[in-house]
């Protein structure tokens, strides 16, 4: 069973009775009925005016979820919004507000729309969140260390990403970490977490992961074996030089391939990265560029790829490996026919 | 009784609730540390509104402009061999 910290019955306790009615902040309307009125009968002004108001609000609000966080608070925001606009099953929009405005018909006015926005703002960040991350919780060892380490935890743990695969997830979002850097920090997050939280985020990877025999067949009528490897890399001597392996090759295509984009005209590149990096369609590669026909973008592409294979092989790298190191260049080469 | 709704205990917290139903509410809260709970991160959150910053100048007309699918695709890791492209 949940329990609240102690620090909220004696929160409630102290308040229980006694506590005198609140004021809206200035600025703000205890009971802004007419606005709310508008907003459901669907008129845009006052949506507007409605969002004008509380957008700072609702910032405000967010800005302690987002722990400081400028864009993803911004976010959370467009998320408290999307809520209030969110239709009930009949399809009519602001099911939330209207509910609200029941509440007061029906009772009397009773809560101020400020208390009440919070109240709704922080279940909506809090549905938010659990659709993001799931229903996780960082284990008390990992909070206590920085933000960075933290971001491995989750990239490793919770995302199951291989060690290069979180490192390349980390260097693309600008964190200035080099590799030995990052793996003394995975060692670390290793030894701080407990015999007990490991096991458990172990086989919350195992259920997500496609099941995989080990051993011996099953006999039949008999038990299937089940062996849990120790997931830290030093029990994995096994693992430990085909990984450095790998490593070794994926980093030297990735040098070769870097290099390769940097050497396509500026037109082609950005094309490149748009069309096969950020997924966009062939439409949005062209509105973007500012193209007139969109077979302008497929010839770019076409260039592209034909320059790009001519590097790889001029270079010497094993296209097959280049395509294992780099996902997305498997559809790109094959396109060219290569 | 089952947990209040959040109109009930936005009006718990007012202090606005009287008669026999608010009694009832309180009695609730008092043994219930879920809605204990609630209240309790209900007031930190509104205890935090005026320490936060004020918002980019933007963010209201960010915020109103129409809804289009996003130019900005979520992180990637660009290296992954999971990655495959769009057909």
């Amino acid at each position: 069973m949940w329990h609240a910290p102690t620090s909220c019955r004696a929160f409630y306790l102290r308040y229980n009775g006694l506590m005198p009615p609140q004021k809206s902040p200035k600025g703000f309307k205890d009971r802004p009925i007419g606005l709310i009125r508008r907003v459901i009968a669907g008129e845009q002004a006052a949506w507007e005016e409605f969002v004008n108001t509380y957008c700072g609000f609702l910032y405000s609000l967010a800005w302690r979820y987002a722990r400081r966080d400028v864009d993803l608070a911004s976010e959370l925001v467009l998320v408290a919004l999307e809520g209030l606009r969110k239709p009930d099953t009949g399809g009519r929009e602001f099911y939330r507000l209207r509910k609200y405005l029941d509440s007061l018909e029906r009772f009397g006015a009773r809560s101020r729309f400020v208390t009440w926005l919070a109240l709704v703002t922080r279940n909506l960040f809090r549905d938010w969140f659990r659709d993001r991350e799931g229903r996780r919780i960082i284990p008390k060892e990992i909070e206590g260390l920085d933000l960075v380490d933290r971001k491995i935890f989750r990239l490793v743990f919770w995302e199951g990403l291989s060690e290069s695969e979180a490192f390349g997830t980390l260097a693309g979002q600008k964190e200035p970490l080099a590799f030995g850097d990052f793996q003394s920090r995975l060692e670390r997050i290793y030894t701080k977490l407990s015999e007990k939280n490991l096991l458990t985020i172990y086989q919350d990877l195992l259920r997500r992961l496609p099941s995989l025999t080990l051993g011996s067949p099953p006999v039949p009528g008999g038990l299937c074996p089940v062996q849990v490897a120790d997931p830290r890399p030093e029990a994995r001597p096994d693992r430990a030089l085909e990984r450095s392996e790998d490593r070794a090759i994926a980093k030297e295509v990735r040098r070769v391939f870097l290099e390769a984009i940097l050497a396509l005209p500026r037109v082609t590149r950005q094309v490149l990265l748009l069309h096969a990096v950020r997924q966009l369609s062939g439409e949005e590669v062209r509105i973007i560029m500012g193209f007139h026909k969109r077979q302008r973008v497929y010839d770019e592409l076409a260039k592209a790829r034909r320059r790009l294979g001519s590097f790889l092989k001029k270079e010497g790298v094993d296209e097959e490996k280049a395509r294992r190191s780099i996902g997305w260049l498997d559809g790109l080469l094959d396109k060219n026919g290569s | 009784m089952t947990c209040p709704s959040t109109e009930e205990l936005a009006a718990v917290y007012d202090g606005n609730l009287k008669g026999r139903q608010a009694l009832k509410i309180r009695d609730h809260v008092a043994a219930c540390p879920r809605c204990a709970h609630e209240l309790h991160v209900l007031h930190q959150s509104l205890q935090s509104v005026p320490k936060a910053p004020t918002p980019p100048g933007d963010l209201a007309a960010w915020a109103l402009r129409p809804r289009q699918k996003s130019w900005i695709a979520p992180q990637v890791n660009l290296f992954s061999p999971h990655r495959r492209p769009t057909k």
